[in-house]
């Protein structure tokens, strides 16, 4: 068990985009520490890079990503990622958003987009818009917060985008609709 | 009738100028400020720290100064109606000390707010359709336009409309909340640049193509701060259709390159310079490229949507010329003096812009009392289809005033105290809250800009000087844009103690420039005489019908340095 | 021998405060209790819980003159916190009533 927390970065709770928490199964390997048989497993981007065998991995790979990171060094690999894990290190730092929308609407991935690190509840909706599919809530975080943050902004909405609260520009030209 | 007006007649405002909501968009705001009660709730509960809370309050437009919370409301692209002006006098009476401040950002500021009572404010204000979302915060701000926007004679598109679809586009953008720094931009709709756009972040001029065809000429990088800069131009001609795949482009770029590990270089133009301008502004097409067109596409049905969303003034026919306002001019010399500085042309017929000085001699530049924000909202009703603007030197503005009301018009703003006959002259000071109010500020701009005004009171003396701009900031961040003054005054600390270092030649308009250093920092005390000696220049050297900038550029600095250094010594 | 006194600002409504005596924060400026700097630890670690209690932000040690008992803050900036802006004395703290 204490060898276990040494070579993974431990995982509190992960939720879903509509704020739900979802068992986990990955776990995210420190940056020195010895590959697993087996998977699923997240590994920082610039492991990948220097161990593609990495990428066989059976049960699945994922890769972290910073703020620092280029994406298009990720491109060629995307196809072979089951999950991307885009770090918010700082919840002022930004970058974050601009990785998550390149990797969704730009490359068109569609595995999953998890952020980690300290993004804030009052971030919920923006990741969402940004395409995330998960969060791993920051240790002592309260998932119900987060919930109650989509909630407000009533929760997931389902209606048309003509018909919801949006600016007109938006209802019209449809950029960003949750 | 269209869907656009029976919006406007649901609402209950016959005002033009202002885009008109619709229940959506009441409810999104309502939201909003429900969503801040929720934030206010947690701080105060602890569940967010302060360095948590801080961006949160700060896009909700609440700073913390010197003596309390500070919110900025906006006045999107600085046009609004009397309703929401009494709003604004409702909540200076009800939640502040019975004043507030327009800003040289069109924006209205509150000095005297409570956290506890910051949501209520915002539900309030999301009554009359106004708020104060990114006003504040590395986000993008609110877009400022030229104060004659719609009436000026010169305009090729009514830059309203696009400062409005740039306002929807970047409000709440879900990728640009949290940006290296914040982010300011400034359209202007004719190809007189009237809103200092190569001072901003992004600056948007328009302009026609070689086929005539209407479109955008970008400047980005600009801005004053502690690394004044001028923008450069990054694209010649953009279709209007272009406009927010371009500014989505320029944004993805500053926000996954633009420097984050330093406060002083995080700011676009920091990003331009390090890259060069031309390597930029091939970032900037490469991503464009990299876009949808579908999806990023103005199309005329969307801007005609949010054009319809305008209210237009009802204008009366009338002749060009009125003859009861030419013969009040030839018989009150003081209305003709106010007449001669307080007014721009109208493009229609028998109609003219004025503007009412909130600059009154040895008063606070911008401060507004209730009393006077609920008599210019009567005024505004009474004479110019309800619509007020605030002009970026903190003064407001009736665009669509008939030259005939001209003369009552005046007349009522007499008593109030605010037909102060000097806009654009050296009295029409632009000053910053400076260290009376603000946390950031080195040293007091108010009491310096008073000064000045009350030696320069002498109306005629004032209007012999012609036009002069004198701009004062507390600190380097120049709010009060000082590096662009044709006489700009910076405040520092020099040993704890306050003193002010005065630029030359410095200008906002297409000409602009940065003004050059005429010595050392001199005490407060010494300014007003600095300012008399540097005038007294001027009035000796000038050719006829020569203003001060343009004695300025043909002499240079020499002159006003020897004439100064002895004060100074 | 410098002395200083210690300030905050109200979380739940922005109020500038000053530190008295027997900690407890004043309104008015009159009522901080100076001290020479070495003293201040005792000060400073009360700011930081009430900080920690959600009471109060921005918890520092001011500069202040001593003319026969009268205490001014030293630097302009905080003379204008101690008596409001300067620019509008009908809003002087000086009219302050004490705590509320």
């Amino acid at each position: 068990m204490a060898n276990a927390e040494t070579v993974t970065i431990p995982t509190a709770l992960v939720i879903d985009r509509s704020g739900q928490p979802v068992p986990n199964a990955w776990t995210t390997l420190a940056a020195d520490a010895e590959l697993p048989v087996s998977g699923p497993v997240i590994l920082p981007l610039a492991r990948l890079l220097a161990e593609p065998a990495s990428l066989a991995l059976p049960g699945g790979i994922g890769a972290l990503i910073g703020p620092e990171d280029d994406l298009g060094t990720l491109m060629p690999l995307l196809a072979k990622l089951a999950l991307v894990a885009i770090a918010f290190p700082k919840f002022r730092d930004g970058r974050g958003f601009t990785q998550m929308r390149s990797l969704r609407e730009h490359q068109g991935y569609t595995g999953e987009i998890r952020a980690t690190g300290h993004p804030l509840p009052d971030q919920f909706l923006n990741l969402v818009r940004c395409g995330v599919t998960s969060v791993d809530l920051p240790q002592g975080q309260d998932a119900a917060v987060w919930a109650s943050v989509l909630k407000l902004h009533g929760g997931l909405d389902t209606r048309p985008v003509a018909e919801r609260p949006l600016p007109l520009l938006r209802r019209l030209a449809v950029p960003f609709a949750p | 009738m269209d869907t656009a007006t029976s919006i406007i007649r649901a609402s209950g405002s016959a005002q033009t100028g202002i885009y008109h909501y619709d229940a959506l968009d009441r409810e999104y705001l309502e939201r909003r400020a429900e969503e801040f009660r929720e934030q206010v709730q947690r701080r105060l509960a602890g569940g967010l720290t302060e360095d948590e809370f801080k961006p949160l309050r700060l896009m909700n437009g609440l700073y913390l100064q010197l003596h309390a919370y500070m919110l900025r409301v906006a006045i999107p692209y600085g046009v609004f109606s009397s309703t929401q002006m009494r709003k604004l006098a409702y909540v200076a009476r009800k939640y502040d000390r019975d004043y507030g401040h327009f800003t040289t950002r069109q924006n209205i500021q509150f000095n005297w707010i409570k956290l506890e009572q910051a949501p209520d404010i915002l539900a309030d204000l999301a009554e009359v359709d106004i708020h104060a979302i990114q006003t504040s915060g590395n986000c993008i701000r609110n877009v400022t336009t030229d104060q004659f926007a719609g009436a000026a004679a010169d305009e090729i598109i009514d830059p309203r409309v696009y400062a409005e679809i740039l306002r929807q586009w970047s409000t709440d953008h879900p990728e640009f909340l949290f940006l290296p720094r914040k982010f300011k931009i400034a359209l202007t709709g004719s190809a007189h640049d009237r809103a200092a756009i190569k001072l901003h972040d992004i600056g948007v001029l328009t302009t026609r193509n070689a086929e005539g065809e209407p479109g955008f000429c970008i400047y980005v990088g600009g801005g004053l701060g502690r690394t004044p800069v001028i923008g450069v131009k990054i694209r010649e001609w953009l279709p209007v259709s272009d406009l927010l795949r371009y500014m989505e482009a320029i944004l993805r770029v500053y926000n996954a390159a633009g420097r984050r590990d330093n406060i002083y270089k995080a700011r676009i133009k920091i990003l331009v310079r390090e890259t060069g301008a031309v390597c930029f502004a091939e970032m900037v097409e490469q991503e464009f490229a990299s876009l949808s067109g579908d999806r990023f596409n103005l199309s005329p049905d969307v801007v005609q949507a949010i054009s319809a969303r305008f209210g237009a003034p009802n204008f009366a026919t009338l002749a060009p010329e009125s003859p009861a306002f030419e013969k009040a001019i030839v018989e009150n010399a003081d209305f003709a003096r106010w007449v001669s500085t307080n007014t721009h042309p109208h493009r229609m017929p028998g109609y003219i812009s004025s503007v009412i000085s909130l600059k009154p001699i040895g008063g606070i530049p911008g401060d507004a009392t209730s009393a006077q924000m609920d008599i210019m909202a009567d005024l505004a009703d009474r004479y110019s289809f309800g619509e007020l603007r605030v002009a970026h030197e903190q003064n407001l503005v009736l665009a669509h005033v008939r030259k005939d009301d001209m003369l009552a018009l005046w007349q009522e703003l007499q008593a109030p105290g605010i037909a102060t006959p000097n806009i654009g002259l050296v009295t029409d000071i632009i000053a910053c809250p400076g260290l009376d109010y603000c946390d950031l500020a080195n040293a007091r701009s108010i009491p310096i800009a008073q000064r000045i005004s009350e030696r320069f009171a002498d109306l005629a003396r004032q209007h012999d000087i012609g036009e002069l701009h004198i701009n004062i900031s507390g600190c380097i961040n120049a709010c009060a844009h000082h590096h662009v003054a044709h006489i700009g005054i910076l405040g520092v600390d020099k040993h704890g103690q306050e003193a002010y270092q005065i630029t030359l030649g410095g200008a906002a308009d297409e000409k602009a420039a940065l003004g050059q250093l005429l010595g050392a920092a001199v005490p407060a005390e010494a300014v007003p005489d600095l300012i008399e000696t540097v005038v007294g220049v001027y009035l000796a050297e000038r050719s006829p019908g020569e203003l001060f900038i343009d004695t300025f550029r043909r002499i240079g600095m020499a002159k006003f340095k020897e004439a100064t250094r002895d004060g100074q010594r | 021998m410098k002395l200083f006194v210690v300030t905050a600002t109200r979380l739940r409504d922005g109020t500038i405060l000053w530190l008295g005596k027997g900690r407890v924060w004043n309104e008015r400026f009159a009522l901080a209790y100076p001290m020479p700097e070495a003293d201040l630890g005792a000060e400073l670690a009360f700011g930081a819980a009430e900080v920690a209690a959600q009471r109060v932000i921005g918890v520092y040690k001011v500069e202040v003159d001593d003319q026969h008992g009268q205490i001014t803050p030293a630097t302009t900036r905080e003379r204008i916190r101690a008596v409001g802006p300067s620019v509008r004395p009908d809003l002087s703290y000086a009219h302050s009533v004490g705590d509320r």
